[in-house]
């Protein structure tokens, strides 16, 4: 098991701690996006979808929350930096 | 198509021994430089390798045969998979960071640090043997029957087990990562052009696209909506596709691979790189298999699915025999990092564990040792094909979500324990196990969901009556600081 570092300084928390009360509430926003997103895919298909035997049915739906979730991967990612 | 079968294989044999060979270069002495690459690889032949190791044959013979039996539910189970990269894409960089800042090797690895706990370690170390070996074996299985098929015979079963061992092994065993990420990356590029030409040529066959799919509306319109036809219903949709929407998370051969990336832009370009060739892929092989829908309607099994269409007649010999080759890449791409995962496995988490004092030189050397042994016993599993080999093959997806609630646990909740880590991998463990053998879905769920919900309640009513680990607290501020100076949520 590899070993222990140094524990960080109490004023570095504190400081960590407000940055990250603003990562929170985006990362709560992501959250809710991607969980409406999922929850969609496996119930509208099953509800609403369900007898539209047409290509505009479940086909495109499941494509076009495909596009959205790897725009929404694309954009979650957009601001990494080294 | 007998000379032509074997030239091909043989020209493949002898590319993919000379990409391994040429990424052998440079390669290091340590326990990261075979298992990890040395943490070096590019955002773009990682891209490949993570697609290639993720997508097996499953896609081009299982799920061509899923589309061509229950219809469009099978695009939605493997787009919801494809979405699951929401998780890659929010613990990739926690995973990445952490392995760099304490040198973990393995996934088990990092769960046992982060719970300070050595059994955690070897308990998911073994759970990961224990389901994908069997994985593995009927990786070789599908390849086996995949040759003897194509070939009507002239490769027998035995031969191609052999075969597509010996070169899962070598390539594994010659340059470690370094060897197996560019021949994934190369047989990435096989997989997704000989099934793009299968599939144009099937719709061209078929009279175009707006042929095809006008085809698909006035004849099987049924296929065009869940449950369609019948197979799709809701259970089994969410038994299919729950397992599978945790996959980059739950199987250690695809999280070991957000440990590598050489920077964490290198690691966005895999994610961004594997969502654009996922989603390319899993259209082509829906296609490929409404296509066989349109072809073939009366097939009495739809596993036949690809083989009859490939063997039709308007798919060019030449052209099958690519497809064929593209089929075994996705195979092996998939069988050599099972390998090289589960033996980096066994000797950091099992073997290291088992003896404190082992150098790291012993480790890689048992590492190294250890490739051939869990190839042999693949081997042998597929030889005999047990009944057994296939319940466990079956249950891996299902039975690896075990380890998703310790994982994410792991950097989300400060409270996770080691004893909840435990009872949250051993005990849905067995649980799936009893489902899967006694064929039981409780409440008409599948073992996947049972597997979820389970592990997650004991994680968190044990670790809410036990006591945290010491340096929990610091672990996770440590990464979180790490996080918020790389602008990631």
């Amino acid at each position: 098991m590899a070993p222990r570092e140094p524990a960080l300084s109490a004023n570095f928390l504190v400081a960590m701690r407000s940055h990250t009360r603003s990562h929170k509430i985006k990362m709560a926003l992501w959250l809710a996006w991607f969980l409406a997103l999922e929850v969609a895919a496996f119930l509208v298909p099953y509800t609403l979808l369900r007898n539209v035997e047409r290509l505009w049915g479940a086909f495109l739906f499941w494509n076009v929350f495909a596009v959205l979730a790897i725009i929404s991967l694309f954009l979650l990612t957009r601001g990494w930096r080294e | 198509m007998g000379l032509s079968l074997y030239l091909a294989l043989a020209a493949y044999t002898f590319l993919g021994f000379a990409v391994a060979w040429a990424a052998r270069k440079g390669l290091g002495r340590g326990l990261a430089d075979f298992f990890l690459a040395n943490r070096t690889l590019g955002g773009v032949v990682n891209a490949l390798s993570y697609s290639a190791t993720t997508y097996s044959a499953f896609m081009m013979v299982g799920l061509a045969g899923l589309t061509y039996r229950g219809g469009v539910g099978a695009l939605g189970f493997e787009l919801v998979y494809l979405s699951g990269l929401v998780l890659a894409a929010f613990f990739g960089p926690r995973f990445w960071l952490a392995a760099k800042l304490r040198g973990y090797v393995s996934p088990a690895e990092m769960l046992g640090d982060r719970y300070e706990s050595r059994a955690v370690t070897l308990v998911a170390a073994l759970a990961s043997l224990l389901f994908l070996i069997p994985y593995t074996s009927v990786q070789l299985m599908g390849i086996a029957y995949l040759l003897q098929e194509l070939s009507r015979g002239a490769v027998p079963y035995v031969a191609g087990v052999l075969w597509a061992t010996f070169l899962a092994l070598a390539w594994a065993r010659v340059g470690g990562l370094r060897s197996v990420a560019w021949t994934d990356a190369f047989q990435a590029l096989v997989m997704l052009v000989s099934s793009g030409l299968v599939v144009f040529f099937a719709v061209c066959g078929i009279g175009g696209i707006a042929a095809f799919f006008h085809g698909l509306e006035q004849n099987y319109s049924r296929w065009l909506a869940v449950p369609g036809p019948g197979f799709f219903q809701f259970s089994t949709f969410l038994g299919l596709s729950l397992p599978w929407f945790f996959f980059c998370l739950s199987n250690p051969q695809v999280s070991q691979r957000l440990f590598v990336p050489r920077s964490l832009l290198a690691l966005r370009r895999m994610l961004r790189g594997f969502l654009l060739f996922g989603f390319i892929y899993t259209l082509i092989s829906i296609t490929w298999g409404f296509s066989a829908r349109l072809l073939l309607p009366d097939l009495p099994n739809p596993d036949l699915a690809t083989p009859t269409l490939l063997a039709s007649p308007v798919i060019p010999p030449v052209l099958a025999i690519l497809a064929m080759l593209g089929i075994v890449s996705a195979a092996i791409s998939t069988m050599d990092s099972v390998l090289l995962t589960l033996s980096s496995m066994f000797a950091r988490d099992i073997y290291a564990l088992l003896r404190p004092g082992a150098s790291e030189a012993r480790q890689l050397a048992v590492g190294k040792w250890i490739i051939p042994v869990i190839s042999g016993a693949a081997l042998v599993f597929s030889l005999f094909r047990l009944d057994l080999i296939a319940v466990l093959a079956v249950s891996s997806s299902a039975a690896l979500l075990v380890l998703v609630p310790a994982t994410v646990g792991a950097f989300l909740w400060r409270r996770g324990t080691a004893k909840g880590a435990l009872a949250s991998i051993l005990v849905p463990g067995i649980l799936v196990m009893v489902l899967q053998f006694g064929n039981l879905k409780p409440l008409g769920l599948w073992p996947g969901v049972w597997a979820l919900i389970s592990s997650t309640l004991l994680f968190v009513a044990v670790s809410l009556v036990t006591s945290p680990p010491r340096g929990a607290e610091d672990f996770l501020d440590r990464i979180n600081a790490l996080l918020a100076e790389r602008n990631v949520l």
